[in-house]
């Protein structure tokens, strides 16, 4: 059977990319409403791309690496001309004035932009009920959030509003949001993809990635934006990869680690559902070996990598004074220059957005920055060092992507704590940089929301995350759900 | 969980000050709380042994790819440094060359 993708790309070639947008487009405008992904749909834009796709096709010209796959993009990425809201505010009616490296590639590689998808306001949040402009409901039952902060683009997945999206993950932002509306999706190696033109939250978590059907759409649009870029001193300067031709070449033997500590806290239903999955990925793979340990420092994750989120997104945001950037003043913000920035700054951004701003702001002050800021570097460290000696023993780490299935809206506390402790799972790889994917492995019995398994690798080894997921989906075919409509 | 407070609502006033944020009184409350809650989870990271630790500059533990080299030429007078630049207004305004 073909994946999702698969038949994707052979309807371009049967139907016309023009024909999918203006399918894409009667969806969105039927069913959008209900779910809240879009910020904004490029329909001209989207079908005069789509007639340069099929003018290519109509003179036998070859497609690059996207084939006319039509693409939504986490609006925190800046394309030409459009709207860049980041999900706040502050940026409403900002403009992009240029596009970033990763949007380039795809409309370069023969991918078509339909629009930009909504977010938590500055990616922060777990949920996307956190974004300043609208609410994303999770089309596999209205009533629970869509995961986050890349609610919009998993929502728009799983909606069928387009084939792929590109997102962005600084600490779980792309598969949280996947797990829970039970797509898949890949937070690669830290410097695999160019985060130029990219709105910074936190700039030595932030990375580029896709959120797809399944791995062979991760694997295209991976190959399409990775890659060195000028522009970003931090991206890897290595050969042009190629995810898509070594997808199914897993290698045969694999030792693969399971940490004890994955599993605290976790739901019953979705640890059963993960265990169930290793047994099977057992069965079949009879020289991949499963172990379990114990991995203590992991445990420290959490404290580690908000803490100094916190600090590096209050440095990324102050740059929002009302002055040069974000929404205007006007003159009943105050008469003073301090007052003016205050009250912009004040009205424009959201609760979490100053909860993080003044946790960043307090552990970074000169009293407080050894006891918070520092620890948190060093304990870094001390993670990243023990993850280079786990690594030295396997191949990839497994266990569930989220401790829980997506919860009802207004389930959880707004206490932020509440929030940050669901990341549990998926800010350990953010912390070392390390790639990490999510695939779909089932549903949950009691409530029937998705439930996704990670795949965690060595820094750089993207390509066998993919292979990896590739291999769980011939067990647990992708993309088995329906939205409600 | 124990909540201590670590964040008070004087210290609170004071990072709201460096921070250019305005709380009006119901959010100051509650930011206060979130904060304290937040704070002592997290303390648990000072329990971390880290005697000789060095802190993370770079998750891969080296240095970025390709950052351009400083080239340091000596100048001799004040037109050779002013020949450097893009381009020099009538009133001495320079602008600086394009690194990209």
């Amino acid at each position: 059977m073909n994946s999702y993708t698969q038949n994707a790309l052979d309807e371009v070639k049967k139907l016309g990319a023009k024909k999918r947008v203006e399918t894409f487009l009667a969806k969105i405008k039927e069913h959008d409403s209900q779910v809240g992904s879009f910020i904004e749909v490029y329909d001209n834009w989207a079908l005069e791309q789509a007639t340069k796709i099929d003018e290519k096709i109509s003179k036998s010209i070859p497609l690059g690496i996207m084939g006319g796959l039509v693409v939504a993009v986490k609006n925190n990425v800046s394309i030409k001309g459009k709207r860049l809201t980041c999900g706040s505010k502050m940026l409403e009616n900002y403009i992009s004035p240029y596009n970033s490296t990763a949007i380039q590639r795809i409309i370069e590689e023969d991918g078509i932009v339909i629009g930009s998808v909504n977010l938590d306001e500055f990616c922060c949040g777990s949920d996307c009920l956190k974004s300043a402009l609208k609410v994303t409901s999770n089309p596999l039952d209205l009533s629970r959030v869509a995961g986050g902060s890349s609610g919009g683009s998993s929502a728009a997945m799983t909606a069928g509003f387009c084939d792929l999206t590109l997102s962005e993950d600084t600490g779980g932002s792309i598969r949280c949001p996947a797990s829970f509306c039970g797509v898949s999706g890949i937070h690669p190696t830290y410097g695999t993809v160019s985060r130029y033109g990219v709105s910074d939250m936190a700039m030595t978590f932030d990375q580029l990635g896709p959120i797809a059907a399944d791995s062979l759409g991760n694997a295209i649009l991976l190959d399409a934006i990775s890659g060195f870029d000028e522009y970003d001193s931090t991206t890897f300067n290595s050969k042009k990869t190629n995810y898509v031709s070594s997808l199914n070449k897993l290698p045969d033997t694999l030792k693969i680690g399971i940490a004890k500590q994955f599993f605290v806290g976790c739901d019953n239903e979705v640890e059963k559902s993960i265990r169930k999955t290793i047994t099977d990925l057992s069965k079949n793979n009879p020289k991949i070996v499963f172990e379990e340990f114990d991995f203590p420092l992991i445990e420290n994750a959490l404290p580690i990598y908000y803490l100094l989120v916190f600090s590096e997104f209050a440095s990324a945001m102050q740059k929002f004074d009302g002055l040069r950037f974000g929404n205007k003043w006007n003159e009943n913000d105050g008469t003073d220059l301090a007052s003016i920035v205050s009250a912009v700054r004040s009205k424009s951004f959201g609760t979490e957005v100053k909860r993080r701003i003044i946790l960043g702001t307090y552990i970074t002050t000169k009293e407080h920055q050894d006891a918070w800021l520092t620890k948190a570097l060093q304990a870094r460290k001390l993670l990243v060092d023990e993850f280079d000696k786990i690594f030295n023993q396997y191949d990839l780490l497994v266990g569930p992507t989220m401790p829980m299935v997506a919860w009802k809206k207004g389930e959880l506390s707004s206490d932020g704590l509440q929030m940050y402790l669901a990341d549990v799972l998926t800010v350990p790889a953010n912390c070392a940089g390390l790639p990490a994917g999510t695939v779909n492995v089932g549903n949950c019995p009691t409530n029937k929301m998705p439930i996704g398994f990670q795949v965690i690798g060595n820094r750089g080894s993207d390509e066998l995350v993919l292979q990896f997921m590739s291999a769980i989906e011939k067990i647990s075919p992708a993309y088995p759900f329906k939205p409600v409509f | 969980m124990e909540n201590k407070e670590i964040m008070t609502g004087q210290m609170l006033t004071r990072i709201c000050e460096i921070s250019r944020l305005k709380l009006n009184e119901k959010e100051s409350e509650s930011i206060k709380k979130d904060c304290n809650s937040i704070l002592s989870y997290f303390s648990q990271i000072q329990k971390i042994s880290q005697d000789k630790v060095s802190n993370t500059n770079h998750v891969f533990g080296s240095n970025v790819s390709d950052l351009r080299k400083d080239e340091v030429n000596s100048f001799q007078n004040v037109t050779d440094i002013r020949s450097q630049f893009a381009y020099v207004g009538p009133n001495g305004l320079m602008k600086a060359p394009k690194n990209l």
